[in-house]
């Protein structure tokens, strides 16, 4: 880098503060919420091969604004709940896109509760990736995507019901099928696969156990646990069967993980596996793909090439990765975590060190930074940017 | 004037022995005196201090059922609003709105300031420690003599929030007065205060409770209850599924 640009990085990085504001107002059993958010990252992108300079994105920033609005009416026995959110962008290709993440009518009777309208349902004690988790965006996953501060989980249009027992507690979900389109998938709601969903969880003994089954053309089948380690550690699994994973062939997904809290560190570490993911040979043999598309020098070899890494839009191609995320203990005010997320194929991954202030209450500040490792031709400087620092700022009033 | 004085252990347990009161059952009754019943719901305000004074504050309310059953929700500040915690025994979650997800915690991390999870969450001590009668001894918290039993509290369970605690309890109330609280290696960690007595719905509880570290002297943590009201919530709703569910 030149001195021009390291100036201009610099500037750039000083520049590259944001603010959010949120609001919240109640009338006696309404409650109104609105917020505002907008993260102006910085990135550089010097990978030849990355779908981003294909679409010829120099270094620069990747600017959005994301708003959400919230209204909450709860009764003793009826709830109303709208979340609404959007997102506009800069850079690449500027729009604004707007989705309901959460719109719906719930009635209470007791321990029986049924919520008629679009909710999310979280099953998976999972950080990183959450395959029990049937009848809900992957972008819940929690330390995957340091962009995460700005993406809102949408819902599902659905009826559900659940029912707290002494037994455990049930849950039941029909999804229709939706097929939005254009405008309304644009700035309404994304189209959905009908599906059915059963739960169930309780304790057996110290330890949290839940089931989940879902048919959407196919049967997918999950189990997890979760349970205490003295009172320093815990322990989550989870492991799903997919009927059709990929190209219609039969698949296991499966996470495991430990959360260890010392008096001055914590730690969560986690393995993934996804027995649809491309194993070792597949996966060199596309990347051997994209190494001759790149000599060619041809965008559209080359963007073809990339996009059999992963044919099906999925955000992660491998079979093998861990994740390790490193932290201060999160009531402290000034906290300082590394995440780093590895392909234990090709051993690239990404780091994401991150320092956030949060000494003050309607105030956090907070400065990420991204840099993915592994090569050229590693999987997550492929499919990602070079590096990405951003400093966000929230204000509650 | 400060004025201790140590009666004998056998003395006094052969006077407590005439009432017919165990240690177990004077466990029972300081806890009696903790909270108005099995089941209620509460308010509770929470404040840590540190060398420049009030540092953090937070309200929260919340549920509590049998011996280690609670559910809490913040309140304020604004930054910490709507996030819940689950308290079943060992086994603790936290739900963030944001995430709209249960994440599974372990009973060591800690809530704010010097008060740990199950300093807050977990009001019960008959739940967690076996009890002997090691003394007496004559305080005078408030410039009276104020006879206290001392009772030597030891973790029955690896998640009892301390290894073991040395708890003065009043004599004639079975009031806590104070306590000493000691990790599992022994190493003396805080020491508690319980400073102030309030009615709610007609019963006479600890409201205030002041933990103090022994390792950085200028902080405390006051945990002050401001309502309670004896409520009943099935067992049934003290799971991961039910913090989406809390209002």
């Amino acid at each position: 880098m030149n001195a021009e640009r390291h100036a201009a990085v610099f500037l750039a990085a000083v520049l590259a503060a944001s603010t959010s504001v949120a609001a919240e107002i109640s009338f006696g059993k309404l409650n109104i919420d609105a917020s505002l958010a907008s993260r102006q990252a910085l990135y550089e992108l010097d990978s030849a091969l990355n779908p981003s300079n294909i679409l010829e994105l120099e270094s620069g920033y990747l600017g959005n604004v994301a708003y959400s609005i919230g209204l909450d009416f709860s009764e003793a026995w009826l709830r109303l709940k709208l979340q609404d959110f959007g997102l506009a962008s800069a850079d690449l290709d500027p729009e604004i896109r707007n989705r309901v993440a959460e719109c719906l009518l719930g009635l209470e009777s007791g321990p029986f509760f049924l919520d008629l309208g679009k909710r999310k349902i979280a099953q998976s004690r999972c950080f990183f990736m959450t395959p029990i988790d049937f009848a809900i965006a992957e972008d819940q996953a929690l330390f995957r995507d340091d962009r995460y501060d700005l993406r809102f989980a949408e819902g599902k249009w659905m009826a559900s019901m659940e029912l707290f027992t002494t037994l455990g507690f049930f849950g039941a979900a029909y999804i229709p099928r939706i097929e939005f389109e254009g405008d309304a998938a644009k700035y309404f709601s994304s189209p959905q696969e009908e599906r059915l969903l059963f739960r169930f969880s309780r304790y057996l003994g110290a330890a949290e156990i839940g089931l989940a089954f879902s048919y959407s053309n196919a049967v997918e089948a999950g189990a997890q646990t979760s349970f205490a380690i003295g009172d320093r550690a815990e322990l989550h699994a989870e492991a799903v069967y997919r009927e059709a994973a990929r190209e219609d062939e039969p698949a296991l997904e499966l996470g495991i993980g430990a959360t260890i809290n010392l008096p001055a560190l914590s730690a969560i570490v986690e393995y993934y596996y996804d027995g649809a993911g491309l194993g070792r040979d597949a996966w060199d043999e596309r990347i051997e793909g994209c190494r001759a598309a790149a000599a060619l020098g041809a965008p559209d070899s080359l963007g073809a090439a990339l996009m059999s890494l992963r044919p099906d839009g999925r955000d992660l191609c491998c079979r093998h990765y861990a994740m390790l995320r490193l932290s201060n203990p999160s009531t402290e005010t000034l906290s300082a975590s590394l995440t780093t997320i590895v392909n234990l194929q090709d051993l690239s991954g990404r780091l994401m060190p991150c320092l956030s202030c949060d000494g003050w209450d309607s105030l956090r500040a907070k400065l990420s930074f991204a840099y993915p490792f592994g090569g050229d031709f590693g999987e997550f400087r492929l499919l990602g940017e070079a590096w990405k620092i951003a400093l966000e700022i929230e204000l509650w009033l | 004037m400060k004025r201790a004085i140590l009666l004998s252990p056998l003395l006094l347990g052969l006077a407590l022995y005439a009432q017919g009161i165990s240690p177990a059952e004077i466990l029972i009754r300081v806890d009696e005196r903790r909270s108005i019943g099995p089941s209620f719901g509460f308010r509770l305000k929470i404040e840590s201090y540190g060398a420049k004074g009030l540092e953090r504050s937070a309200i929260m309310s919340g549920y509590a059922s049998g011996e280690d059953k609670s559910l809490a929700r913040y309140d304020e500040p604004a930054n910490m609003r709507g996030k819940k915690i689950l308290m079943v025994k060992d086994d603790m979650h936290i739900f963030i709105p944001k995430t709209q997800r249960p994440v599974k915690l372990t009973s060591s991390q800690r809530l704010m300031g010097q008060a740990s999870n199950g300093d807050v969450m977990n009001i019960r001590f008959q739940a967690d420690y076996d009890c002997s009668v090691s003394g007496a001894q004559i305080l005078d918290p408030d410039g009276s003599p104020l006879p206290c039993i001392i009772l030597a509290l030891r973790a029955k369970r690896r998640g009892a929030t301390y290894g073991s605690m040395t708890l003065w309890v009043e004599e004639s109330t079975f009031f806590p007065v104070k306590a000493e609280c000691y990790a599992l290696s022994g190493k003396k960690m805080k020491t508690v205060e319980y400073s102030e007595r309030r009615e709610f719905e007609g019963k006479t509880i600890v409201a205030r409770t002041v933990i103090r570290d022994l390792v950085a002297t200028d902080e405390k943590t006051v945990i002050e209850f401001l309502e309670m009201k004896a409520q009943s919530v099935p067992d049934s709703y003290f799971t991961p599924e039910y913090l989406l569910r809390m209002q």
